[in-house]
């Protein structure tokens, strides 16, 4: 090979390396969805969610926690036409969809916070509302955990929820 | 003899010609790859620049949310706004007392999940379901951002769930 042709060589390789490094630091240069913000949505559609009335006035059914109590400790519990599992999730699912400029899926993940319920198989009991098959993706947010407190019959009765949110393709 | 001598100095000619055609192609590619970094650089520069006032703009939004969403002449609890507060603080606040609060260029609007949009006034309070402040009608650029938000109706004890959109004017 002459001197001018692997000349050209090398530099045909300097200009592909030039060319990749250009491509990557572009691709760098786009801009990301802030998580500050993503963060903030994602706790206050937890926390307001729970917060928000159904409707229905019976102590089990009057919020949205409510119902998340009465799907968790007593699930054949009616709520109007529906039990409180489905009601829960129906619910969940209209607020969510609300916010259709973020376009979500969402799942809702309910347990005993400081130690493991089981049932009477001895599986442990944990709750969840809405699409399961989050739990196996990338790319989806997790809220801080809140905590649940309700008095019913003269007991407290503490859960702890998580909300996992992950935009629609 | 002398044939062949032409001939020999023909061919070096020729490979002259083109060890300089060579060069000419290498120094051209080295330009083109000199500009391509400076254009490089300079596109480089100006998206740092965009995002930097990105960021920045989303900080403000973060801010004015926040402190929003906390205020007690407009809250029940944080994140729970009083709609009866929301409708006092629309007709005895100017824009320009809340801006002494929040400072200036953004707009707040919040609206219950609840149908049609209905602006809230002291007239048809509580039958309505929207409320904003320091919107400007100007066909002014913006950027925003929604948050979840709470509303308690306080003539029918309840909680709403809403929306507040946070804008900052470009």
């Amino acid at each position: 090979m002459s001197k001018g042709q692997s000349s050209a060589l090398l530099l045909l390789i300097v200009i592909m390396i030039f060319a990749g490094m250009i491509v990557f630091l572009f691709q760098l240069t786009e801009t990301v969805t802030s998580s500050k913000y993503t963060n903030m949505f994602i706790n206050n559609l937890l926390i307001t969610m729970m917060r928000t009335d159904t409707g229905l006035t019976e102590p089990k059914c009057k919020r949205v926690s409510d119902l998340v109590f009465c799907a968790y400790f007593d699930p054949g519990w009616r709520c109007g036409d529906m039990d409180c599992f489905s009601f829960a999730e129906h619910t969940m699912d209209h607020y969510i969809s609300m916010f259709s400029e973020e376009n979500l899926r969402y799942l809702l993940i309910v347990e005993t916070p400081s130690f493991i319920a089981r049932s009477q198989s001895g599986e442990p009991v944990r709750l969840e509302i809405g699409d399961s098959k989050l739990k196996e993706e990338k790319g989806k947010t997790f809220s801080e955990p809140l905590t649940l407190q309700k008095i019913i019959n003269g007991r407290n009765y503490i859960l702890s929820v998580k909300l996992i949110v992950k935009k629609k393709k | 003899m002398k044939a062949l001598l032409k001939e020999v100095a023909s061919m070096d000619k020729l490979k002259s010609q083109s060890e300089i055609m060579e060069y000419v192609f290498i120094v051209f590619f080295l330009v083109l790859i000199i500009f391509a970094i400076i254009f490089f650089l300079t596109y480089w520069q100006t998206s740092q620049f965009k995002l930097e006032k990105s960021k920045e703009t989303e900080n403000r939004i973060l801010f004015v949310a926040e402190h929003f969403m906390s205020m007690p002449f407009l809250v029940k609890e944080k994140l729970m706004f009083d709609d009866s507060k929301l409708t006092a603080v629309t007709k005895l606040m100017e824009c320009e007392d809340l801006q002494k609060i929040f400072g200036k260029n953004w707009y707040v609007t919040i609206k219950v999940f609840d149908g049609e949009k209905k602006m809230c006034r002291y007239s048809n309070y509580p039958d309505c379901n929207y409320w904003e402040f320091c919107v400007e009608n100007k066909g002014k650029e913006s950027k925003s951002y929604n948050f979840p938000v709470n509303i308690y109706r306080k003539k029918e004890n309840r909680v709403d769930m809403g929306v507040m959109k946070v804008g900052i004017y470009e």
